[in-house]
């Protein structure tokens, strides 16, 4: 015991400041390292709450009330006549008592429309538009220079689970068809694309929780021409919370929604646990 | 949504009362009823007053019109024919609706299934529609047989009689709808390509008379029933996987590194321990 007596204080002690010292290291950096990964752009919300907002968003043109909103009626004449003998209400059937109008007025105050306008096609009676949006035809194209995509886009409807389709090619782009056309005056315009693909790797939406605010969208038609949009949102929501409802929402105001996947990931069912949202309006 | 039609005659007329019960759930926001009269009956064009006022004038055979928003309650409906635009001959058809806020209702002037004029109150299926579908609903309103409705060729809603309506979700698309004598392909009426627009109602009246050849189709469209996709699946491959949100490594390296300190405080104790105890 002699030997061990006489030795230096600092050998006796420096294992254990070692082991204190890389175990403080571990237990505050794992959870500092954690920090700096949440940190994650794409899970940070820019603008947080801004998809509800614009699709709550009153333009005055909209009503939410089903059945309610942009009827239209269709005649077609005895069998004998062509298809073409059609006729369409000459006003605007739909809109005869917008929201909070004054219906008190009794029958005297209702606006009735006989339609008599004769071989007119059908038209959907929506409000008129913006003028100052300019419509383009169906997007065939989508550039977002800040993270590098160019990709095509192809109009998409819904799977046989009721859930978006998605291009099976991971470097498209869906639109979802059923919603708001880019240039519409109302309502959501839908992309979607993969953030990646078991089999394909990363797909065009890969950076997509990396844009900002200000970042500027190109949406293209087959013929080239353009409408802009820039990033003014950016959220990250859990797939079973995410309010689809809002995000798909054909009302409030206009607005590009672009939607990926993101956040944990569960390998037993290849699907991610968050939807990474992204929100433009025309420039 | 069920509906309650007491048809009776009173001195020659036909009069129909029917009482409209509760809106649908979502429509229980709106304080009027959307109600929409259709003209099923041909040739004669009318003059529709309702509580005495005039209220659709020289109303064309098989047209639509409205929807009118009303405020709940009880409404006479008389029918004259357009020549008496004061409303003071003998009406072509009295009926009586009681509404409730929130009812979308259609009113249909057509002829019965042996021919007399009548007017039957259907209630609207304004529910929301699944992504991607649209509704079809289709009313036999015409002075005719039992028929089948085809879509496509293919029986979509057997059997259907006057004034009865049957109804189904279907693809958004483009259909061709046609009419045919009950069990048989003898086409009645059609046939003609219906437009199902994804998240709108379409609802088919078939009316007119078979024994006067003056069948046909009016058609009336609801939208603003869509509803959004399920979800977005937009990827399968993991390789974008936050590290943040797969937390149990965190708590295994917090766990192992307080460990790793307790350790060194506890080797630390013992060796000052042994230091003083010298």
């Amino acid at each position: 015991m002699t030997h061990r007596r006489r030795a230096p204080a600092t050998a006796q002690i420096l294992p254990g400041v070692l082991l204190l010292v890389a175990g403080v290291l571990i237990a505050v950096g794992a959870p500092g390292i954690w920090a700096m990964t949440h940190q994650d752009p794409a899970l940070q919300a820019i603008n947080s709450g801004v998809a509800l907002r614009l699709a709550q968003e009153s333009n005055g043109s909209s009503t939410v009330v089903p059945g309610q909103v942009g009827q239209s009626t269709t005649t077609r004449s005895p069998v004998p006549q062509p298809a073409t003998a059609r006729t369409t209400p000459t006003g605007a059937p739909g809109r005869s008592a917008p929201p909070g109008s004054d219906v008190s007025r009794g029958l005297s105050g209702v606006r009735t429309t006989v339609p008599t306008a004769p071989n007119v096609r059908p038209t959907s009676t929506v409000a008129p538009r913006n003028l100052d949006v300019p419509r383009i035809g169906s997007p065939a194209r989508l550039l977002i220079p800040a993270i590098g995509v160019d990709a095509p886009v192809e109009a998409v409807g819904v799977d046989d689970r009721g859930e978006m389709a998605i291009p099976a090619q991971v470097d498209q782009i869906g639109w979802y068809r059923f919603g708001s056309a880019p240039g519409a005056s109302t309502g959501s315009v839908v992309m979607s694309g993969h953030v990646d693909s078991a089999q394909q790797g990363l797909g065009a939406f890969h950076d997509l929780g990396g844009l900002r605010a200000g970042d500027a969208i190109v949406v293209a038609d087959a013929a080239g021409r353009q409408l802009r949009y820039r990033v003014i949102g950016r959220e990250a929501f859990d797939k079973a919370t995410v309010p689809l409802a809002d995000l798909f929402s054909r009302r409030g105001a206009a607005r590009l929604t672009l939607i990926t996947c993101g956040g944990g990931f569960n390998p037993a069912e290849l699907s991610y646990l968050d939807n990474i949202v992204v929100t433009a309006v025309p420039a | 949504m069920k509906r309650l039609l007491a048809a009776f005659g009173v001195a020659g007329l036909v009069a129909a009362g029917a009482l409209l019960t509760a809106a649908p759930a979502s429509a229980a926001a709106a304080d009027t009823a959307s109600v929409s009269v259709v003209h099923g009956i041909p040739n004669t064009p009318v003059n529709v007053f309702v509580n005495g006022k005039s209220t659709i004038a020289d109303f064309q055979p098989l047209t639509v019109a409205g929807p009118l928003q009303l405020p709940p309650g009880s409404y006479e409906v008389t029918v004259f024919p357009a020549a008496d635009t004061a409303g003071t001959g003998t009406p072509v058809i009295k009926a009586s609706a009681t509404v409730a806020a929130g009812d979308n209702v259609t009113l249909v002037a057509h002829l019965t299934a042996d021919g007399k004029p009548t007017i039957t109150p259907y209630v609207n299926d304004v529910s929301s529609i699944a992504a991607g579908q649209a509704r079809l609903v289709v009313r036999h309103d015409a002075a005719a047989p039992a028929v089948d409705v085809r879509a496509n060729g293919a029986v979509a809603f057997p059997g259907l009689v006057n004034p009865k309506e049957a109804s189904a979700d279907l693809a958004a698309g483009t259909i061709s709808a046609d009419v045919v004598l009950a069990g048989t392909s003898t086409v009645a009426i059609g046939p003609a390509d219906l437009t199902l627009k994804e998240g709108t109602a379409t609802f088919v009246f078939a009316v007119g008379s078979a024994a006067d050849k003056t069948l046909g189709l009016v058609v009336q469209t609801m939208t603003g029933m869509d509803s959004a996709p399920s979800g977005v699946p937009a990827g399968t491959g993991g390789q974008s996987a936050s590290l943040y949100s797969q937390p149990g490594w965190v708590a295994v390296m917090a766990g192992l590194g307080l460990a790793m300190a307790a350790a060194g405080l506890f080797a630390l104790r013992s060796g000052r321990r042994r230091l003083a105890g010298n």
